[in-house]
């Protein structure tokens, strides 16, 4: 029953890439988006017929000695939610994809890779150990991959899907040496086994904190982090459906998704917890900062993307695991619904996404732009928005938590998110238009509709969990501790936290004034105060160069050096001298014996000697 | 006696080699069509053999020794779960190669079938042979066979290739037979039978260290290991697309099966001696490998250092000495032949449309042939390791094993096979993907006709189905009683699975 939502993604999957070409295209679509639904659906059933925490065991995968791995899977609250967010926001974006990749010819392929997407997405949520559970992580990354580079004619679309894939290998590698680490240390990667272990207190803070830091590069890869940040830029040729759904709401929050699943470990890894929570604080802040000055739409939002994992990061080091979770749920509502609205203005434009091209766009878009609208005003944290409780659910958990160092950058953060948002917003929709022949395409009911069911619990999702002061009930924290092993260790006075929300909803509208100030007219010359910060918010503090510099030219140029020195002039030169000895050794042996000896007993004699020298040496 | 059926295994391809020279030469396709149906008796006979090999069995299963030269030389085979797999693996790969050689090679087409034959039957004779001479035998005959496939069917540099193949794996081979012949004496009782070596009391380790290394020449050769690799570009490159897949799928085998066979029961502390220098040598090779062919233009030469780098792997694996390691090294060299030859497999067709095998020439290729894009890129992430596919159910237990055996050196052939992932990018990059490019003549590329889907499916879906459950052959593969005794076990907490 719990393995519903993963067999209809697949079965339409499936269909989609065997028969692909032989359905209409209308029919491909409606498999998709079929296929979708049912996924949906069928995880909203097993959550509204109360289905309580439950395993499912289908046999092993691995039984190699001491390593025994089932193919196993956990329903509970937390996979029932992460499930039930890529479930929702899948289908509105399958529909969505409707309109937005009417034209295009690989509609079917596009439409498989999407079920196959939603497919692992929903076995990472499921899985019950951590080896299945990485099954799915490489899998939605297979699916990231080919999505970015879906249209494969574009070189620049396929280096960046290249890239993306490289980059989560390397993070990786930790993740399975976490993954072995933790294994060999307990004897289990089971999720609820692991459960019980940390909280019978058998895992010292000395094994957590090793397996935990060597997990979280995972985490880095997955949910681009400093320094595996620089794949989710690039991540942005992908279509926009593509980016709204799998580098904004789902995927790219996998990495969160695994460290509340494992909350209990990194809750006994203090050292560990200080680390991560200083890497999302600063990847937050770059990614914040980066996104103030890029031209392209889909960079601001994917900059904002990578500041806002940066966020959840943060929060899971302050151990506030509950509010990054939240953080993570309200942000793929919104950040979706930012993406997808970024597509109707790419897709009303035909493709243009340099902002400086746009502006006015209000008049002829009204309805996205209020949308659009409202999503900013959530990502900003604008009270009332759902973004706004639980960015100050992280920003007081990190006060209190006695991380004040960090809560001071992410009040920065929260100043840059608004400003950045807000600007893009007034670039696009007000002023008057800078590029004067522009023809609309309108977007059709088929993507507003999906916008508008996205708007909803972006307006509202944020009554989900009201801050502890309104003292009010909260079905978010109910849920969440059900799920923490351990309680949260801050509670602060109602005043301090009521005095550190009005701080941050501070922040959050000073950036909006700002941005209201500076862009709602005409763009002005520059984005920043002075040209140094401009160039490094543009470049994204020139990261990209120094990889290139540093890391793929060397490794081109050792690859090239390896094998024409190394490889031909080296070791195989040096084959070819020993055959050429022996050859010239057997000519002049033959003529002393007046006749021919083979060849192989000269390379018997002559192996036979080199190798007991060999011996003698080792 | 029921062990007539390995008799009949080993016969059958000999005698098939024999009956494809009476074919008619002027019907090509009948010829072929034959030779496609002959070889489908003895993977049917190798299939029996399997699904009746006991689950967990380590003793040899349907044994047969008939006299032959001599007391101490007796006609001895059986099929054990080390050689049960590749057995498997061998008779698989003869069906689908022959229907891959279809159109190419143009000339003495019955010569060329018959050498695959003869090949088959050799490499058979080398997995079941229980006595050292014997398998001796078998060992150098495989040569011969390969030595003219790729010397006459090859590609333009082939005579220089086949020299150099021949040489060179010769010049590891002479020491084995000085090896297996210095062992008969000592062990003293008259007799080349295995299984009477492996029960003698062990050699003392001086003699162990000396006989260990004159067996591991041949062996290191064949796998290969850095630095005895030189030859198997070159040889890989140059054969037809059938040769290229016997020599990485099941030739480079015969120095794992070896190993295992002969190297580690009978000199189990020269092995141990020895481990740390093997051990540097197979991740040097690991990430060599991985490095050099990121530098390769022919896709042939790509996948051949690919195989460098795996067979790097699978080494690590065999010599952590545990039971995970054993298991994945054995399980990785069947997933390896099978992804390997089917990137082998995949190069040939793509070479057979546009004559050329050098990246540069192709772009954009998976527009015009979908569904070859399809099955190219599902080998090639196999051949990366991604979970779900086989390539990682061989990897992960290895990985697993090293990391017992030290973190670090877990990590460093991580690094290793992730560096790996360059390569297999690039390559489907630049050859699938990117503006379209088309033929000379002005004509797109064909996508796979309906044999040569035919001949791709089955390994498709031995990489899905292993992938996913690899049980289907590792609960055949327990390791067998010549060599559990030399495996060390790890003992995980007792944690509640």
């Amino acid at each position: 029953m719990i393995l519903l939502p993963l067999l209809f993604p697949l079965l339409g999957s499936l269909l989609l890439i065997l028969l692909g070409r032989q359905l209409s295209r209308r029919l491909a679509g409606f498999v998709g988006c079929a296929a979708s639904g049912l996924a949906f659906f069928s995880s909203l059933f097993l959550i509204l017929s109360r289905r309580p925490t439950s395993t499912l065991l289908l046999g092993e995968w691995f039984r190699f000695g001491s390593l025994r791995l089932p193919w196993a899977f956990l329903w509970d609250p937390l996979s029932s939610v992460m499930v039930f967010l890529v479930g929702g926001v899948g289908l509105l974006i399958h529909i969505y994809s409707l309109g937005y990749m009417e034209e295009d010819p690989s509609l079917p392929r596009f439409f498989a890779l999407m079920n196959l997407f939603t497919f692992f997405m929903s076995l990472l949520a499921l899985s019950s150990n951590l080896a299945v559970l990485f099954l799915g992580w490489e899998g939605v990354g297979l699916c990231s991959y080919l999505l970015i580079g879906f249209w494969n004619h574009k070189e620049r679309a396929v280096a960046a899907g290249t890239k993306a894939f490289l980059f989560n290998r390397v993070g990786d590698l930790g993740f399975l040496l976490g993954l072995f680490w933790l294994f060999k240390a307990t004897g289990t990667v089971d999720f609820q086994t692991l459960d019980s272990l940390l909280r019978g207190g058998s895992i010292a803070s000395a094994t957590a904190t090793p397996i935990a830091l060597l997990l979280f590069c995972g985490v880095a890869g997955k949910s681009a982090q400093l320094p595996l940040s620089l794949w989710l830029p690039d991540a942005m040729e992908g279509p926009t459906p593509v980016s709204a759904f799998i580098h904004a709401a789902t995927m790219v929050t996998a990495g969160i998704f695994l460290m509340v699943r494992l909350n209990g470990l990194f809750f006994l890894a203090p050292g560990a917890s200080t680390a991560i929570g200083w890497v999302g604080g600063l990847t937050a802040l770059f990614g914040g900062f980066s996104a103030i000055a890029q031209r392209d739409i889909k960079k601001v939002l994917a900059y904002s993307t990578i500041s806002q994992l940066g966020y959840m990061v943060m929060a899971v080091g302050a151990g506030a695991f509950a509010a990054s979770f939240f953080h993570l749920a309200t942000h793929a509502f919104f950040k979706a619904l930012l993406f997808l609205a970024a597509g109707c203005v790419i897709h009303a434009l035909r493709g243009e996404q340099d902002l400086f091209s746009m502006g006015g766009l209000r008049k002829d878009l009204p309805k996205t732009g209020v949308l659009f609208f409202i999503g900013a005003a959530a990502l900003a944290g604008i009270p009332g928005f759902s973004g706004s409780f639980s960015k100050d659910w992280i920003l007081s958990s990190l006060f209190l938590s006695g991380h004040q160092a960090l809560w001071a950058l992410g009040l920065l953060v929260e100043f840059l998110t608004a400003f950045y948002i807000f600007r893009l917003y007034y670039l696009a929709f007000h002023g008057s238009s800078r590029s004067p022949e522009r023809q609309i395409h309108k977007p059709s009911a088929t993507m507003l509709l999906p916008l508008l069911l996205l708007a909803l619990p972006s307006l509202l999702g944020g009554l989900l969990s009201l801050p502890a002061f309104l003292a009010l009930p909260s079905p978010w924290r109910s849920l969440m501790a059900s799920i923490l092993l351990f309680p949260e260790p801050f509670q602060g006075a109602h005043g301090t936290e009521l005095l550190l929300t009005l701080l941050s909803a501070g922040a959050a509208l000073v950036g909006f004034v700002t941005a209201r100030r500076a862009y709602a007219k005409a763009p002005p010359s520059r984005d920043l105060p002075s040209p140094l910060l401009e160039e490094l918010s543009k470049r994204a503090f020139s990261l990209d160069t120094l990889l290139e510099r540093f890391l793929l030219t060397p490794y081109s140029r050792l690859s090239a050096f390896l094998d024409s020195w190394v490889e031909r002039r080296g070791i195989d030169r040096g084959v070819y001298l020993t055959g050429d000895l022996f050859q010239a050794l057997a000519g002049s042996l033959s003529r002393f014996q007046d006749g021919r000896l083979h060849r192989s007993l000269i390379g018997l004699l002559a192996t036979g000697a080199s190798l007991l020298t060999l011996l003698v040496l080792l | 006696m029921r062990g007539h059926a390995l008799l009949f295994l080993l016969a059958f391809p000999f005698f098939a080699a024999a009956l494809v020279l009476l074919f008619p030469q002027k019907r090509r396709s009948l010829t072929i069509l034959l030779s496609f149906l002959l070889s489908l008796l003895p993977f049917g006979a190798a299939l029996r053999l399997f699904f009746l090999f006991p689950e967990g069995s380590t003793a040899p299963f349907r044994e047969i020794s008939l006299p032959w030269l001599d007391p101490g030389v007796s006609f001895h085979l059986a099929v054990d779960s080390l050689s049960l797999p590749l057995i498997l693996l061998t008779t698989l790969l003869l069906p689908i190669t022959l229907l891959a050689s279809w159109k190419s090679p143009g000339e003495g087409i019955k010569g060329f079938l018959s050498s695959l034959f003869l090949l088959e039957g050799a490499l058979l004779g080398v997995f079941l042979s229980q006595n050292a001479l014997l398998f001796y035998l078998f060992w150098e005959a495989v040569l011969i066979p390969m030595y003219f496939l790729i010397g006459k069917w090859g590609g333009e540099r082939r005579t220089g290739a086949a020299r150099k193949f021949l040489l060179y794996t010769m010049a590891g081979s002479v020491p084995l037979l000085a090896g297996i012949l210095w062992s008969f004496s000592l062990y003293g009782r008259g007799s080349f039978e295995i299984a009477l070596w492996t029960s003698a009391p062990l050699l003392p380790a001086a003699l162990q260290k000396i006989l260990f290394l004159l067996f591991l020449s041949a062996f290191a050769v064949k796998l290969p290991l850095f630095p005895f690799h030189t030859w198997l570009p070159d040889a890989h490159t140059e054969a037809p697309t059938a040769g290229s897949v016997f020599l990485a799928a099941v030739l480079l085998k015969m120095g794992v099966y070896g190993f295992l066979r002969l190297a580690v029961p009978l000199f189990p502390e020269a092995v141990l001696s020895f481990r740390p220098a093997l051990i540097a040598l197979a991740l040097i090779g690991v990430v060599y490998g991985a490095l050099t062919a990121f530098a390769q233009e022919d896709m042939k030469r790509l996948v051949a250092y690919s195989s460098v780098s795996h067979m790097g792997l699978i080494f690590l694996g065999l010599l952590t000495l545990t039971p995970e390691g054993y298991v994945g090294g054995l399980l990785q060299s069947v997933n390896h032949g099978l992804s390997t030859g089917a990137l082998f497999l995949c190069v040939g067709l793509l070479y057979e449309r546009t004559h050329t095998r050098l990246q540069r020439e192709y772009g954009g290729t998976a527009k015009a042939m979908p569904a070859f894009n399809l099955l190219f890129l599902v080998f090639l992430l196999s051949s990366a390791g991604l979970p779900g596919l086989n390539g990682f159910t061989g990897e992960f237990p290895i990985f697993w094993a090293l990391f017992l055996k030290s973190p670090w050196l877990a990590g460093a052939a991580l690094t290793g096979t992730v560096v790996g992932a360059v390569y297999l990018l690039s390559l489907y990059k630049r050859v699938m993907t990117g503006p379209e490019k088309s033929l000379e003549s002005g004509t797109r590329l064909l996508d796979l006709s309906p044999r040569e889907l035919l001949l791709l499916l089955p390994l498709l879906l031995l990489v899905v189905w292993i992938g996913l459950y690899p049980s289907l052959l590792t609960k055949k593969m327990a390791p067998p009683s010549y060599i559990a005794p030399f495996l060390k076990e790890y003992r995980l907490p007792g944690g509640i699975r």
